[in-house]
């Protein structure tokens, strides 16, 4: 008996982000980040994603 | 920009799954699960054919970095989460493509047979200034 199934992996998500470091606060370190000629995506509890991407697997 | 699963990274999630032997390729092992992630600065795609990074050598890879994720991977309902935080001393210049591989940090290299998937097109450029975590999740469906 052979099964026929769709794909197994559909999707893939990656997140980067930037962490705080030395102590700096997620705002500052959002502030940072900006300077450094990064695009803040979304400022996190803990960290600043700099790139979000979600793609369907071919 | 694509996400790829290649076809020796689809063999290596059936084999190790179904801890199936095979006379050549992807075979059962128990150490030979997805565990490191890598970054490069190729700017060309992945192919389904590829097994590793430089596309047995038809590909000049000028940086690359690989690490072990940061613990093991996770997951909820069909979706298993993989994160690797790469430190600010290291992985920097400009990110084209991030990948996993089915060996040891200490096996893996541009050339490596170890090549599950990834993700191409991107241009993040990582300095000095900052530690990155890396968040790759896979739903599987």
């Amino acid at each position: 008996m052979t099964l026929s199934v769709p794909p197994v992996v559909t999707k893939v998500e990656l997140e980067a982000a930037l962490l705080p470091a030395n102590g700096e606060t997620v705002s500052e370190l959002a502030v940072r980040a900006s300077s450094a000629g990064y695009t803040v995506k979304e400022i996190k509890d803990d960290r600043v994603v700099v790139l979000y991407v979600t793609e369907s697997v071919d | 920009m694509a996400a790829i699963f290649v076809t020796n990274g689809l063999q290596r999630v059936g084999v190790q799954a179904s801890q199936a032997t095979s006379g050549s390729g992807p075979t059962y092992s128990a150490t030979r699960h997805i565990q490191t992630l890598s970054i490069d600065d190729q700017v060309s795609a992945f192919l389904v054919t590829d097994t590793d990074l430089n596309r047995a050598g038809a590909l000049t890879v000028t940086n690359e970095f690989d690490l072990a994720f940061d613990a093991a991977p996770t997951r909820s309902g069909q979706v298993v989460t993989h994160v690797a935080t790469i430190p600010a001393g290291s992985g920097n210049f400009t990110i084209r493509r991030i990948a996993m591989h089915d060996d040891t940090a200490a096996n893996v290299s541009t050339s490596s047979d170890t090549l599950v998937c990834g993700i191409d097109g991107q241009s993040l450029l990582k300095t000095a200034d900052f530690a990155m975590a890396i968040t790759l999740t896979l739903t599987y469906t």
